[in-house]
């Protein structure tokens, strides 16, 4: 064996394998079931306003690609997740224009904006909905009566929840601690602790968020306490049904500062 | 159990499982003059008052200890031997569970000592948690294993383990003394097209060669012959903490690489830049390919020469 072209590179020699887009499958699986209990109560109104939503995630992200001219402007598969998100907070009976404003607005403005996937300041399906709210607000409260596509089953969010944190895409710290404070709260403050299906959805799949929440474990946790104690006051205090949204936004911005002071620091020796 | 259902680690450990549970020999004839004492040598030297002696390890590919002891034992008792007769010496032995009950029988041995698979990495706090020293001197089974060899004048052999896509590999061989990287290649029926490149040690924390006319040592573990394989790019960290899971001190190796890219070197040091192991796990989950484990390592270089 002469004259053999070797390869040397650092230390580690092996690779999980494991990669963004595998991450993104594993969230779309966990999607299915609320998908699946959403359209059976909803019907076909459901069905256009999630594929409009995903759809016009996934063109935005790809022009906005091409517009910056990246090498490879197809996506991977992350604006499908937050299209899919975004879609399941909304209402059934919104007009498909405002959902894919929306969309627009969640994945331009709130992640491309800012530095793409892994970059965003808020969680993106969130602040969408706050800003239709602002913006289209009688249509928005009008066509809310029934509730949202993805609140309809909370089993559903759950079993998704679950797979989740099985499969080891996210850990059920911030979930656990945002429902048990936001129960707790409901009944400091006289109502029965039957939470809607919204703090369920924003507690697993929104409190879980990688970008937009913290990394440490203490800080997760402070995350989740903070969360669902603000959702409660917003919803019975505010009356308003889409608390755990605007409490998501809120304490995302607040994530960089927990994270901050939940790192482990080491006391360094003064060399004199 | 629940532990090893999450547990990241699993694909090494699935990939880096031995065949069979035996040592495959290619020991030739060896000449008088070729026998060397220089094991015993070096180590008398030393003159060592307490040894640890490695038979378990954080790495799955060089974790073939309980093999060796059940392979090896004359050896290895008489290497045990050698190393009490040096004068008053405590051995104390790093045992696994498969290991623990196979070492009970040799003696000699003052006592074991078990850790947890990332802890094993680190050499000076096992030092400090078996002897509460840093006196010590760590020696590999093999080692041990050539002391034995060296004094009851048997052929002076390498034994380590084999893997790859290159050759046929996954299991245990015992080679002559100076044996070349090339011919052990040759006597696995290694394809050269197929061969990217060779690790000498842990998967995750081994050194890569280049010289093919290179002598195997006694204290390379195991090597592993890679097939040719294209790195993923590299992207943004995405947030997705698992490189904090996986730091065995608790560090957050995303948040230290971004420190010390910006060069704040006071920071960096006030993270625990400085207490890094080095063992390479942060690098092996992360799923953005970031270059972490590396990083961190060329940081403390350039800190420390200061």
């Amino acid at each position: 064996m002469e004259n053999k072209t070797l390869l040397i590179s650092p230390a580690p020699h092996a690779k999980r394998g494991r990669t963004i887009n595998h991450i993104m499958i594993d969230m779309i699986i966990a999607l299915l079931p609320i998908i699946y209990a959403g359209v059976s109560y909803f019907g076909n109104d459901a069905v256009k306003v999630l594929v409009t939503a995903t759809i016009s995630a996934v063109v935005a992200e790809m022009l906005w690609n091409k517009f910056v001219k990246k090498t490879v402007w197809l996506t991977d598969l992350s604006p499908i997740v937050t299209g899919l998100t975004l879609g399941l907070i909304m209402p059934n009976r919104l007009p498909i224009w405002i959902v894919a404003v929306g969309s627009v607005f969640a994945i331009i403005f709130v992640k491309m904006f800012f530095g793409g996937l892994g970059q965003n300041i808020m969680n993106p399906a969130a602040a969408s909905k706050a800003f239709l709210i602002a913006s289209w607000g009688t249509i928005m409260v009008t066509t809310s009566k029934a509730g949202n596509i993805g609140e309809t089953s909370v089993l559903a969010i759950v079993i998704g929840g679950l797979y989740l944190a099985f499969r080891g895409v996210i850990s059920l710290r911030a979930p656990f601690m945002f429902i048990a404070s936001s129960a707790i709260m409901y009944m400091v403050l006289g109502e029965t602790a039957t939470l809607p299906g919204a703090f369920f959805f924003a507690a697993f799949f929104m409190a879980t968020d990688y970008a937009t929440t913290p990394m440490t474990r203490v800080g997760q946790y402070i995350f989740g306490l903070a969360c669902g104690i603000l959702s409660a006051f917003i919803a019975i205090i505010g009356g308003n049904s889409d608390a755990p949204y605007y409490a998501i936004i809120i304490l995302n911005l607040f994530a960089p500062m927990i994270e901050y002071f939940t790192t482990k620091r080491v006391k360094i020796k003064e060399v004199a | 159990m629940l532990n090893k259902l999450f547990n990241e680690l699993s694909g090494l450990n699935k990939k880096f499982s031995l065949g069979e549970e035996k040592i495959m020999s290619f020991v030739k004839e060896q000449d008088e003059a070729n026998k060397t004492n220089e094991i015993t040598e070096s180590i008398k030297a030393k003159s060592p008052t307490k040894i640890l002696v490695k038979a378990a390890s954080g790495e799955k590919n060089t974790d073939y200890y309980n093999i060796l002891l059940k392979e090896e034992k004359v050896s290895i008792t008489k290497g045990i031997e050698v190393l009490k007769s040096l004068g008053s010496v405590e051995i104390k032995v790093l045992v696994n569970d498969l290991t623990e009950a196979l070492i009970s029988d040799i003696k000699g041995i003052d006592g074991s000592l078990k850790l947890k698979n990332k802890e094993l990495t680190n050499t000076s706090e096992v030092k400090a948690k078996a002897f509460g020293s840093d006196e010590v001197l760590v020696l590999e089974l093999n080692e041990v294993i050539r002391l034995g060899e060296e004094a009851l004048d048997l052929p002076r052999t390498i034994i380590l383990s084999v893997f790859g896509d290159a050759i046929e590999g996954n299991k245990v061989v015992k080679v002559s003394e100076g044996t070349t990287v090339s011919e052990l290649f040759s006597l696995l029926n290694g394809n050269e097209e197929k061969l990217g490149s060779i690790v000498v040690g842990g998967i995750l924390t081994g050194q890569g060669i280049y010289n093919l006319n290179r002598q195997l040592l006694v204290t390379d573990n195991s090597i592993v012959f890679k097939g040719k394989i294209t790195s993923a790019k590299e992207t943004t960290c995405i947030r997705c903490a698992k490189c904090l899971r996986q730091c065995p001190k608790g560090l957050s190796p995303i948040k230290l690489v971004e420190e010390w890219k910006k060069k704040n070197t006071e920071e960096f040091l006030k993270l625990g830049g400085d207490t890094c192991i080095d063992c390479g796990l942060c690098s092996y989950v992360c799923p953005c390919n970031i270059e972490l484990a590396h990083t961190i390592k060329t940081a403390k270089e350039f800190i420390n020469k200061k």
